[in-house]
């Protein structure tokens, strides 16, 4: 801060932001720093005696960057008005943000073709889907404003349960190199989501979307509504904002695959809209903001998110009924005290206080009664299960017998071929699965100015959490031989962390050195010995500097987490038509490690244009994979057996968005290999033998699941002038648009040839690659004033070219669909396993297939045909293939 | 037609079954191979009747109950064993008897597959709901000494009597062993008994002064036509007063009874045997399909409407205009299919 005429520093000046419940002095320089101010737009206030104050409204503070704000005071009132020049610290060359932190802001979300917070985020240099940098799922944190949230029980293989409609985001960002000390439980990234706090007077939004106005084919059933209000509670400055997110879908996932050739499925006049694949998710989120006094804010925070969906089974394809479903609910509820220093400390000190609850519960089964779909696909009823009661009670003893309510799936008799095979009916597969996960977390953050260069940042967290879960199969029969027993568990884990983190800046060069202690233990009384608390110490340095105008970071760190609890416990799955499997739970499971060189230079090569290039090295080390037990196939533990390397390039380059367009380019090159490529698949020497010998490498790895070469991600937004094109009527139609277009190209991921059993692989793991994929977004708005009130209508279009592109192939095959030989062997074999004949009054009776007219069907000659078409039908590949086009409209308004 | 406010809806399977009955002809022939198609029971309304039909597109095998309209056609219900106690052996559900508020008596039993055995395994006379075998109740295991003393080791013809009791057949099994032929079981009528349901523990009593009958039928709540093993009469029994009377004589043996509407049918000789079988000790009446005769009850008109057909338990529907038979086949009388007469 300068004086305006002298241009001399001006000390002691008192900076306050939000009325004052943040401040600081400046020091003799001038200079002054506020810490810890959440992202968001902020009121900034600057006063000395004998200058004339200066007050400036709109201040956007984003996550990880450091705003400037060069302040010039006027001594005589009379005169001139002081001066601001508002410099923001250039976010792509501030030495001080040494992450790799990908942003989008709320307003981005808004005009792009994304919907929620997971699609967003999926749009960062690195992702695929939910996985970043080629790292498992699950290998990430989710921070809700500052806090994390983890469904630590099955986060490689379920979901969080709650979904942050993207309407009360400040902003989210992905830092994929998770470089915070602050930040645990990640080896491959951090979601880090800021919501908005209330403003100072009501405002809110309501909006529609659909597809109902789609004709035929293009509509997916789905209904999306939602309302958020904001504002102020009284005169204290108590603060509300209220989120209710509602949405249903016909057809909640669609596909892409073609139409089957046979008139007599049913599929072939309407191939996009599959029955018993609905869903509906309901969304509320509460946020009171409540002002202790100047310097304390308490933030309480509570969201409550379901989602019931029926699961389409191509095996009940013509028996819907008896088709699974699944549920998965979550609570959430935060509070946190936030306390600031006082301006005019002169070593600020702010801490946060933190406290969540996390609930999450799941299951998936058969459901006792089919919902009714009231509009489009809300049924407002809640999911019953069979024997439900029994897995919630977790009676490993009365779920030894065949569960009440389940019989035998029988072949089904209503397709169109009538014939017994490869189609069920009946009754469903017999499976339940459920559990539920608790955690309380309680957590401090501490920021402690050293200087006007220097900050401390130490905190810890403790963690209670509760885990409960249940699985049968087959809970048709009783357990015997074949039929694995149900599982279950009960435990206790605590984990808890400690860190301190330092960051200071001499010059141009920035040091950040950060120490992170994380402990976890299983509590695991009920699962088997106890085993006590494993620990991990992860320091993290990072050094950065301008240099020729560019910013160039060089990072190193170690990351851990605990493994997903399910792999503590035993797991029983039905991956086979012949028997369950088994893998047998570990708690002795320690923690899984990663080990991140990273090197990055950031650069601008114009005002408005930005380039980014990063290019890492990620050591994982102790991942969990099963390690067999014998020489039975079917049984084998858990363990920190896998290891693996993940190395990998990116490319980013942005044009803000100035004058009427923006763009964004990022291109990432990954290379992703472990020894074992999923926790549920055995770790075993592989055999290569070219020339028959057998050779049994020790240290053999593959591509990881998710281990995609090249992607390519271009991000256009546009938006016409106010007075753009002629005006007719007195209205300029082609003013105002707001268009947004996302393209991708995404090289294919890896996966597994086998021989045409199945038991045999074909090459090694994951050394087969889909081919690749493209995919393109669009979203035209037209904001609207409609008397006074303000909205918006919107088109939306998801694969606006309407690629069909593959996600999965047959393994044995490495095709989408079965080949003929396999159709025709499949159709052989199911018909000696049933060359009885049909009789004319059997429901199996198909008039068509009767060449004889003899009221039976029988023969090879007869039934061979239907076996023929049975079998093409069965092997369609309905989810080998992408979702389609899907287009939605919606209207929105303010008020 | 779809309008804004509707969605697409998706794909459901269809009708894929002709539904219609094939044969229009009188009579006609209801099931179209020789399996297993038989003891046909009408519902009360008319509208189709069970019968046990073999399954075999099942693993397991099974008989179960099949429903069909009243002129035939497609069978547009099963009844069968889901349960998992039930996918390891071959379970036979016959002689269903659904009483008004859709309570179904029915006779099972159960063969462990994969062991050759003359007898089943496990037979009860259960009950349960005709619109789902939610649960079911065990009546009666058998084989159980009935209050004759006499071991009863097979079950049918139920009818219910009361809401809370049920007359049926007890039926003795014996083994035929010989030379050149498949050993078999037969099952011969023996008594007819009552069971009560209506407290927590079914009591059987069995219906005094009939010994071998060999089939009944209940007509009105009161008045039981029977039959009995070797005899060419049919009786009637008036329940409440117990009295006894001859309602037709027929030709030769005479049994399998139906009434309904002022008529009645009966099976008449033809491949029928009425001995006492020294090994077990016990009058046995071996029964392969005999000739359908239908009498009107009012005259005593007896008309024979097949000949030809070796038919076995006729079942009148309530109008007494519909007449549903076995037609027995096979080396050991083990096949048969279902054939209906509309009778003016």
């Amino acid at each position: 801060m300068r004086d305006a005429v002298a241009t001399t520093p001006v000390a002691g000046a008192l900076i306050t932001i939000d009325n004052g419940r943040q401040g600081a002095t400046t020091d003799a320089a001038g200079a002054y720093r506020i810490r810890e101010v959440r992202s968001g737009w902020h009121t900034l206030r600057a006063v000395r005696i004998g200058f004339r104050p200066v007050q400036i409204d709109s201040v956007l503070v984003r996550s990880g960057e450091t705003v400037t704000l060069d302040l010039r005071l006027d001594a005589h009132p009379t005169a001139i008005d002081s001066i601001v020049v508002n410099a923001a610290r250039d976010k792509v060359l501030d030495p001080m943000v040494p992450q790799d932190l990908q942003r989008i802001t709320a307003p981005e979300i808004r005009l792009l073709p994304v919907t929620t917070l997971e699609e967003a985020v999926a749009l960062s240099a690195g992702a695929v889907g939910e996985s970043y940098r080629g790292g498992r799922l699950g290998e990430s944190a989710f921070i809700l404003d500052g806090l994390g949230v983890k469904n630590q029980l099955d986060a490689s293989t379920g979901s969080l349960g709650l979904r942050i409609p993207p309407e009360i985001l400040t902003e989210a960002s992905l830092v994929t190199n998770a470089f915070s000390a602050r930040y645990g439980q990640a080896l491959s990234g951090v979601v880090n989501v800021v919501t908005k706090d209330p403003g100072d007077r009501w405002t809110g939004r309501t909006a529609y979307e659909s597809d109902r106005l789609m004709p035929r084919s293009a509509d997916h059933g789905l209904d999306r509504a939602l309302l958020t209000i904001d504002g102020p509670l009284g005169a204290h400055g108590i603060g509300f904002l209220g989120v209710l997110n509602a949405e249903g879908r016909i057809d909640a996932d669609p596909v892409n695959a073609p139409a089957p050739t046979d008139p007599r499925d049913p599929r072939s006049a309407e191939p996009w809209v599959l029955p018993h694949n609905s869903g509906e998710r309901l969304d509320g989120a509460g946020k009171l903001l409540v002002p202790v006094d100047q310097r304390n804010i308490v933030r309480l925070f509570g969201m409550y998110s379901v989602e019931q969906r029926l699961l389409y089974d191509p095996a009940y394809k013509y028996d819907l009924t008896f088709a699974p479903a699944s549920r998965v609910r979550a609570d959430l509820f935060t509070a946190q005290l936030q306390h600031t220093a006082a301006p005019e400390s002169q070593h600020p000190l702010n801490a946060d206080l933190r406290v969540g609850y996390f609930d999450r519960a799941f299951v998936r089964g058969a459901l006792s009664q089919q919902p009714v779909e009231r509009f489009g696909g809300f049924t407002g009823q809640r999911f019953h299960f069979l024997s439900e009661g029994i897995a919630e009670r977790q009676d490993t003893v009365a779920a030894r017998a065949a569960l009440p309510g389940f019989t035998v799936p029988q072949l089904s008799e209503h397709t169109p071929w009538g014939v017994p095979a490869f189609f069920l009916g009946d009754a469903p597969r017999g499976e339940i699965a459920w559990n539920h996960f608790r955690e309380l977390r309680s957590q401090l953050d501490v920021t402690l100015a050293g200087g006007p260069s220097t900050d401390f940042y130490l905190g810890g967290e403790f963690a209670q959490q509760h885990v409960n879960t249940f699985q049968r199969v087959f809970a048709y029969q009783p357990v015997d031989s074949t039929i694995p027993p149900p599982t279950a568990s009960t435990f206790a884990p605590q984990s808890a962390a400690l860190y301190a983190e330092m960051q200071t800046r001499a010059e141009d060069i920035a040091v950040t050195f950060g120490l992170r202690y994380d402990q976890f233990d299983p509590h695991t009384q009920t699962v088997g010995q106890q085993f006590g608390a494993r620990r991990a110490i992860s320091p993290r340095l990072a050094v950065s500097t301008v240099l020729k105008g560019a910013t160039v970071v060089a990072s190193w760190g170690r990351f851990a987490q605990a493994p997903d609890f399910q792999y503590l416990v035993d797991a029983a799955f039905d991956d086979t038509l012949r028997t369950g499997r088994f893998r047998r739970g570990n708690p002795d499971l320690g923690f899984e490690d990663a080990t991140q060189y990273e090197f990055s230079v950031r650069a601008r090569p114009s005002p408005v244009t930005s380039v980014r290039v990063n290019g890492y090295i990620k050591r994982l080390d102790g991942l969990v994979a099963s390690v067999p037990i014998g020489i039975n196939p079917d049984s084998a533990i858990f363990a920190n057996g896998d290891f693996g390397s993940v190395k990998g390039a990116e490319l980013i380059v942005e044009r803000e968005m100035r004058d009427w367009w923006g763009a964004r380019v990022s291109y990432a090159f990954m290379n992703a290999e472990a020894t074992s490529t999923s926790p549920f698949l055995i770790l075993q020497n592989i055999s290569i033998g070219p020339t028959g010998d057998t050779i049994r490498p020790a240290r053999v790895q593959f591509p990881l699941d998710y281990d995609r070469h090249h992607s390519l991600t271009v991000v256009l937004q546009a938006r016409a002038p106010d007075a753009f094109g002629p005006r007719v009527a007195g209205v300029a139609p082609l003013a105002a648009w707001e268009l947004a277009v996302i393209g991708h190209y995404n090289s294919g991921l890896p996966y597994t040839r086998t021989n045409l059993t199945g038991d045999t692989l074909v090459g090694l793991p994951n050394s087969f690659r889909l081919p690749p994929q493209t995919i393109i977004d669009m979203r035209l708005r037209r904001p609207l004033t409609l008397g006074g009130w303000r909205g918006s209508v919107y088109f939306d279009a998801r694969n606006l070219l309407n690629a069909r592109n593959l996600q999965s192939v047959r393994r044995e095959t490495g095709t989408p669909g079965a080949t003929a030989g396999e159709i025709q062997a499949l159709a052989q074999a199911a018909y000696t396993a049933h060359p009885e004949a049909i009789p004319y009054e059997s429901p199996r009776y198909r008039a068509w297939a009767d060449l004889n007219h003899d009221g039976v069907i029988s023969g090879s000659a007869e039934l061979m045909p239907l076996y023929l078409a049975a079998a093409r039908d069965f092997t369609q590949p309905i989810f080998a293939y992408g979702p389609p086009r899907l287009i939605r409209l919606g209207v929105e308004l303010e008020f | 037609m779809l309008t804004a406010c509707d969605h697409t809806t998706p794909f459901s399977p269809g009708a894929y079954t002709p539904g219609a009955p094939r044969d229009s002809a009188n009579p006609a022939r209801l099931t179209t191979i020789d399996t297993v198609n038989e003891r046909p029971v009408w519902l009360a309304d008319g509208s189709g009747f069970y019968f046990t039909q073999w399954r075999g597109d099942r693993p397991d095998h099974d008989r179960c109950l099949a429903l069909m309209p009243r002129d035939g056609g497609t069978i547009t219900r099963e009844i069968c064993d889901n349960t998992s106690g039930g996918a390891d052996s071959l379970n036979v559900f016959e002689s269903p008897a659904i009483a008004a508020d859709g309570s179904l008596a029915l006779y099972e039993t159960s063969t462990r597959i994969g062991v050759a055995q003359l007898s089943p395994n496990f037979g009860a006379l259960a009950l349960t709901r005709s619109d789902g075998l939610s649960t079911i109740r065990v009546l009666q295991v058998t084989t159980f000494f009935g209050p004759t003393s006499r071991p009863v080791n097979a079950i049918s013809n139920m009818h219910w009597l009361t809401p809370t009791a049920l007359l049926f057949l007890g039926e003795r099994e014996i083994y035929r062993f010989c030379l050149g032929c498949v050993a078999d079981s037969v099952r011969s009528g023996q008594e007819i008994d009552r069971i009560d349901i209506g407290g927590p523990t079914p009591i059987v009593t069995a219906l005094a002064g009939i010994d071998q009958a060999s089939s009944f039928t209940l007509v009105g709540g009161d008045s039981l036509y029977y039959s009995l093993n070797g005899d060419a009469n049919v009786y009637l029994r008036i329940l409440p007063s117990a009295a006894d009377s001859v309602v037709h004589t027929f030709s030769g043996i005479a049994r399998d009874v139906t009434v309904a509407a002022g008529r009645l049918a009966a099976v008449v000789g033809g491949d029928v045997a009425f001995f006492y079988d020294s090994t077990q000790s016990v009058p046995v009446q071996v029964d392969h399909g005999g000739d359908l005769h239908v009498v009107t009850l009012a005259t005593g008109a007896d008309t024979m409407i097949s000949d030809t057909l070796h038919t076995r338990r006729p079942a009148f529907d309530r109008t007494g205009t519909r007449l549903v038979a076995e037609a027995r086949a096979g080396i050991n009388g083990d096949r048969s299919s279902l054939w209906l007469w509309k009778l003016p």
